[in-house]
């Protein structure tokens, strides 16, 4: 299996205190990765350094076995594309436009939005069922509505590697669903999804792989069947869950016992 | 942008009519055919000092929108950046204690870059639009006051300075739009930086992840800001307030994206300064009132309405 994203003895931080400390951990390739662990763990920092927003403080991160303090910023934009959890609200501009400055890494200086360029932004509205908003301005739309016209604008950009900071944590349950299958689509086509998720069920669902963090540190990584144990969601989120094969496609759930 | 084009003419044609003396457009034109130098309204005068109030206009429109672009804060301006007092403290400087030494338009540089310097450092790491709007205008005021004092302590040199400083068009003509031509190639060089401004609109992460160059955009928008703005201030003075109107009615107008933004925002600072210059000009003439004065009378309001709707 190659490594999408390799992270080796990587410190990620502000001040003194370190978010990630001494972290090494590989992406597989071509597979749905889901993040998971307590708030403030570090999933959502360690994002942030794949897209070079957060600089190491030590150890290195390689993509698509490249060292990422090699590569410039266009070209990890043509490779790594990112959903942040909390989305600005531009002023002023309409879905299309924003949808549109997906296609940035791959234009020229003006950012002109050439044929190619239209023809994808036109595919991903298609996709995410969102083309009757293309021409509303993103300052009007509902927080669901601006979710899915910025995951738009992130598959416009079209990118191998592509990273969501918990995209479903403002969607409702059927966009929820929607947007996990949209992940097995991109990993059918040969795409690596990361994404952060709350929901453990929803994780060993439809995620290939899990990696398990806690206080910044790698408490595990696997396979759904393999990650999801009693003993592991006891060390990494203190519950005392049993785990049991869903009835509908037989993947682990879990089920927090009674006090 | 095509509006304010408009707009923009038709200002330019009112302030070459209005005046001491007011002409017909007709006239008007046969005197700008004519290029004769014994013209004393059109060639000589009105018209190169409408000219500089467009470039200037247009360069504090154009700075505004860089800086409100880079910053992501509706209430930044190079004169709430403390460039513009920067500038004209500088300017005062040289001209009240040294004076002679010329070169204004290097020492406004250095002026503008200082208080600029100064803010940001200041408000390094925390980025709270009310605490960056509040900090500049509290670093503005006291450069502001600083000049009062250079004014006040030199009471000799006192008429050129004021001259110089008090945000006025007033006898500006062939000789300074000879300075003011960087101007032009600063601002053609600034809508290199449309694309990554809008893309910095998504935030940092976002701008980030679609392979934009934060810090070298930033800096390349402030540097180019700073450089407006004190060219501007070296011929004009402080202008107040110029930088922040023109890139708000620019996005009512045109909307968010920077590439009709950048110059839409350039072409109604131009009309502001032009229509500022015309409307003190046109008053009470012979008399003249500044057209800083009432840039920030109106102006000056309007940046209270926005720090009150700023939460």
């Amino acid at each position: 299996m190659t490594h999408a994203i390799h992270v080796e003895g990587l410190t990620l931080g502000y001040d003194r205190k370190p978010v990630i400390a001494d972290l090494t951990l590989s992406i597989p390739a071509a597979r749905f990765t889901a993040l998971i662990g307590p708030n403030g763990c570090g999933k959502s920092t360690l994002l942030k350094s794949v897209i070079r927003t957060m600089p190491p403080r030590a150890g290195r991160i390689d993509v698509m076995g490249q060292p990422l303090n090699a590569m410039s910023a266009r070209a990890l934009a043509r490779q790594v594309s990112f959903l942040p959890q909390v989305l600005p609200v531009p002023e002023g501009i309409t879905v299309r436009q924003l949808v549109g400055y997906g296609r940035s890494p791959h234009n020229n200086l003006w950012g002109r939005i050439r044929g190619t360029d239209r023809a994808k932004v036109d595919e991903v509205l298609a996709r995410l069922d969102i083309t009757d908003l293309a021409g509303r301005m993103v300052d009007g739309l509902s927080g669901g509505q601006r979710q899915r016209v910025w995951l738009a604008m992130v598959l416009a950009q079209n990118t191998d590697i592509v990273l969501l900071d918990e995209p479903t944590t403002f969607l409702d349950i059927n966009h929820q669903v929607e947007l996990l299958r949209l992940a097995r689509d991109l990993v059918a086509t040969g795409k690596t999804v990361v994404a952060v998720l709350h929901d453990l069920n929803q994780a060993f669902r439809y995620a290939d792989h899990i990696v398990m963090l806690r206080n910044g540190g790698l408490s595990g990584c696997g396979s759904p069947d393999k990650m999801a144990t009693t003993p592991m969601l006891r060390e990494v989120f203190s519950i005392d869950a049993c785990i049991h094969p869903d009835p509908e496609c037989g993947r682990p759930m879990v089920i927090v016992r009674k006090p | 942008m095509i509006r304010a084009l408009i707009v923009l003419s038709a200002l330019t044609l009112v302030a070459l009519c209005t005046g001491a003396t007011t002409i017909t457009p007709l006239q008007v034109w046969h005197l700008l055919l004519a290029h004769n130098p014994q013209d004393f309204v059109v060639w000589s005068h009105r018209f190169p000092r409408s000219l500089t109030g467009i470039l200037i206009g247009a360069a504090l429109g154009v700075a505004g929108a860089l800086v409100q672009g880079v910053i992501r804060n509706p209430l930044a301006s190079p004169d709430i950046l403390g460039v513009t007092q920067g500038a004209g403290l500088a300017v005062a400087f040289v001209l009240l204690v040294f004076p002679g030494v010329g070169y204004l338009p290097f020492f406004s540089l250095l002026g503008g870059a200082a208080g600029a310097a100064l803010l940001m450092a200041y408000n390094a790491g925390i980025f709270s639009p009310v605490r960056f709007a509040l900090s500049g205008v509290a670093v503005s005021a006291t450069f502001a006051g600083v000049t009062q004092f250079l004014l006040l302590t030199h009471p000799v040199e006192v008429n050129t300075a004021l001259l110089s400083l008090t945000g006025s068009l007033w006898a500006r003509g062939w000789p300074h739009l000879g300075l003011l031509l960087p101007l032009i190639p600063l601002m053609m060089v600034a809508m290199t930086l449309a694309k990554p401004l809008d893309v910095i609109a998504l935030g940092e992460d976002t701008a980030h992840a679609l392979g934009t160059r934060l810090r070298l955009v930033r800096w390349a928008a402030i540097t180019m800001a700073v450089m407006l703005t004190a060219i501007s201030v070296s011929v004009a003075g402080p202008v107040g307030f110029v930088g922040l109107v023109a890139p708000h009615l620019a996005r009512r107008l045109v909307g968010g994206g920077h590439l009709r933004l950048l110059p839409t925002a350039g072409m109604l600072g131009a009309a502001i300064l032009l229509a500022a210059d015309t409307l003190g000009r046109g008053i009470a003439p012979p008399a003249e009132i500044p057209a800083g004065v009432l840039t920030a009378v109106i102006g000056a309001p309007y940046f209270l309405w926005l720090l009150f709707r700023t939460r």
